[in-house]
């Protein structure tokens, strides 16, 4: 038992060795692990409550990323799971005094069932991307205007939190928000081991991949693609409502405008796609980089109510230029950057493999300039990982 | 059937018809490019707020300016589908969506951080007077001239469609595109004129409604959904489908605002959409051959 460990810890070693972009990524994640931990300890509370809004955002991105990133289901609905969430503790818990944590399963419940509900509607009108994406855009539109108008969930006041009890199981901290920060750490780390797991071990998590690249080859080799994906969406939407309940519990005020909104739904989708779409680190990055230009901003002499704004143009910007140039996010572009980095120490890419797409390929294919370099090589080094990193 | 009612579902029917233009061009950008424009909605903004920096304080000047602003997001839609969409269609995956998503969040913000006084809008720009009144109903007079105008544009650019040569060159690259490259078409101008074309339409139709609808930054997504439930409820079948869903949108919307709060009314009528996407996932209209 013991030597069976030590030996499959010589041989991650040994990988590690092996592969020095792996090593370096290793290096940058302990320490930003180590640091994540320790930032409680060399802050002060409102610094700590910012750290924990920044979490919050990486959890939400991470959560869309299952779906939008690793199934290629450009969702827009992942902002009503939000909303779900947020409300479901502001009704169950706030109005009617259940367990937080109780009225978050009932949210998560909610959003399962809205996430598998909106897939398979959404899959009548076929695979077409851009139908999904408007489609899910139109659910969040309409859930916000049912909020805006319906007084259970606080109409146009919002609701606010009442309880003065405190602590885990009344998910409530008052003067310090560090239990937070940690519980967030917390899901967002179980999320990610628990995301990495599931794409390699289970048969679904593999299948999510090759759905994304070509769901007409993925159905012929007898992945069911519909419940697939019906299956992806349900997960995650189901996660983000955890997200929505924490940061809830966190203002203590939830309203249509402040929880549900589509421009929620367009964020999460715009910072993982910067941070890197079907990638595990890529939305973290996005969620952490959106608070860090938010708290730029702050810093600067633009008024409050700007400062959101300010922060959607920069990323809007940014994402219009990636996607311009064919890059692929933050995260694979700094892989990329990397292999290229050790390529003359022996670490060279294996052989490229072309992305078809269904429907798309056949017909575009007529103007054909080559992809650019860059994005070739991150899709290699994406592809050669298998997009676990 | 009480006044209200047919004054209630007449306002629907004016309505109607600015969301079928709006549509419009959304379905002709669709149809022969297979890019949904997500920055359409925001290209009806473009127009309204241009007129709003424009102020036309008669009615010549109205027209000038719906002209210009015409012209200027021609020039823009030109310039996206140059610069930031053709580069991406040669590529697999859907660049084209985040794009314009990306660029219609742009642009929403923006107009945040230009425009902060909330809900401007214009006089009434027409000479004939503020309202018509008959039969105890009474319909404002931009509705009207809006609608009509709406209708006037749809049929010319139906006309352009289906009886020009250019409108043959577009229904080819529609139909088929490589066909159309085997006959020698350029399709490269044709994408570009096509999404010149379509946020004409938007900026027009958002000159149009601003005497009607005072302008805000956050119509620009409602209005590109607006826009989608039009070409979907239509169908992929012809420019007609997109017309009377076009209406059928506004009616819906006019007479759900009748029972249920504003925002509420709009959730029905999206609701109601995605029950046509259960029901007819093809849309209303039936298919026809030609496209």
């Amino acid at each position: 038992m013991t030597s069976s460990v030590i030996s499959a810890a010589r041989r991650a070693v040994r990988n590690l060795r092996a592969d020095p972009v792996r090593l370096v990524n290793t290096v940058v994640v302990v320490v930003a692990l180590v640091a994540a931990v320790a930032l409680p300890l060399f802050s002060d509370p409102a610094r700590v409550g910012v750290a924990f809004v920044a979490l919050v955002y990486a959890y939400r991105n991470f959560t869309w990323n299952i779906a939008g990133g690793y199934c290629g289901q450009l969702s827009l609905a992942h902002a009503s799971a939000f909303g779900i969430g947020a409300f479901s503790v502001a009704v169950l818990t706030w109005v009617h005094g259940v367990n937080p944590w109780l009225s978050m399963l009932v949210g998560v419940l909610l959003s399962v069932i809205l996430g598998a509900a909106v897939s398979l509607l959404m899959s009548r009108l076929g695979v077409n991307a851009f139908f999904f994406a408007l489609g899910t855009l139109a659910l969040t539109a309409a859930l916000h205007g049912v909020a805006a108008s319906w007084n259970v969930v606080g109409a146009t006041n919002g609701l606010q939190s009442t309880s003065d009890d405190e602590g885990l199981l009344h998910l409530q901290w008052f003067v310090d928000p560090t239990p937070f920060y940690y519980l967030a750490l917390a899901f967002l780390v179980a999320v990610t081991v628990g995301t990495a797991l599931m794409l390699k071990y289970t048969r679904f998590g593999r299948s999510l991949v090759f759905i994304r690249e070509d769901s007409t080859v993925a159905a012929s080799m007898g992945i069911p693609v519909v419940r697939h994906q019906a299956i992806a969406m349900a997960l995650s939407m189901g996660l983000t409502a955890v997200g929505g309940a924490l940061l809830a519990q966190f203002v203590q005020f939830a309203s249509y405008e402040s929880v549900l909104t589509v421009e929620i739904g367009v964020s999460m989708l715009l910072g993982t796609i910067v941070g890197g779409a079907g990638t595990l680190a890529g939305p973290i990055v996005g969620g952490i980089g959106i608070a860090i230009v938010e708290e730029l901003l702050r810093g600067m002499e633009i008024s409050s109510s700007n400062v959101g704004a300010y922060t959607q143009i920069i990323y809007g910007i940014i994402v219009i230029v990636l996607m311009r140039l064919g890059a692929d996010g933050i995260v694979p572009m700094w892989n990329s950057g990397l292999r290229r980095l050790f390529a003359g120490r022996g670490g060279a890419a294996p052989a490229g493999r072309h992305r078809q797409d269904a429907g798309q390929s056949g017909e575009r294919g007529h103007e054909g300039p080559a992809r650019g370099v860059a994005a070739q090589a991150t899709e290699e080094a994406a592809l050669s990982r298998g997009r676990t990193h | 059937m009480n006044a209200t009612l047919v004054q209630v579902t007449l306002t629907g029917l004016l309505q109607g018809l600015i969301y079928a233009l709006i549509g419009l061009g959304l379905y002709l950008i669709f149809n022969v490019m297979r890019v949904v424009n997500f920055a359409h909605g925001h290209l009806v903004l473009v127009g309204m707020y241009g007129m709003l920096i424009l102020e036309p304080r008669t009615f010549g000047d109205y027209l000038l300016g719906l002209v210009v602003m015409a012209l200027v997001a021609a020039a823009i839609g030109y310039l996206i589908e140059r610069f930031l969409i053709e580069p991406g269609l040669a590529r697999p995956g859907h660049s084209q969506l985040v794009i314009t998503l990306g660029l219609g969040i742009v642009l929403q913000y923006v107009f945040q951080v230009l425009f902060p006084e909330p809900f401007e809008s214009i006089p009434n720009p027409y000479p004939w007077g503020e309202a018509f009144a008959a039969f105890g109903v009474t319909i404002s007079m931009p509705r009207i001239a809006a609608g009509v105008a709406s209708l006037v544009l749809g049929v010319l650019i139906s006309i352009l469609v289906y009886w020009t040569r250019a409108g043959s060159i577009i229904r080819a690259c529609a139909e088929s595109l490589s066909g159309a490259m085997h006959v020698g078409v350029n399709v490269r101008r044709t994408y570009r004129l096509t999404f010149a074309l379509g946020a004409a339409c938007a900026a027009v139709a958002g000159g149009l409604l601003l005497p009607i609808q005072p302008v805000s930054p956050i119509l620009g997504l409602e209005l590109t959904i607006k826009a989608f439930v039009v070409v979907v409820i239509g169908g992929s079948g012809s420019l007609w489908g997109t017309a009377v869903a076009g209406v059928i949108l506004g009616v819906a919307e006019a007479l759900g605002s009748v029972y249920a709060p504003g925002s509420l009314a709009t959730s029905l009528v999206y609701a109601l959409f995605f029950l046509i996407i259960l029901l007819r996932p093809q849309g209303i209209a039936r298919r026809v051959a030609r496209a």
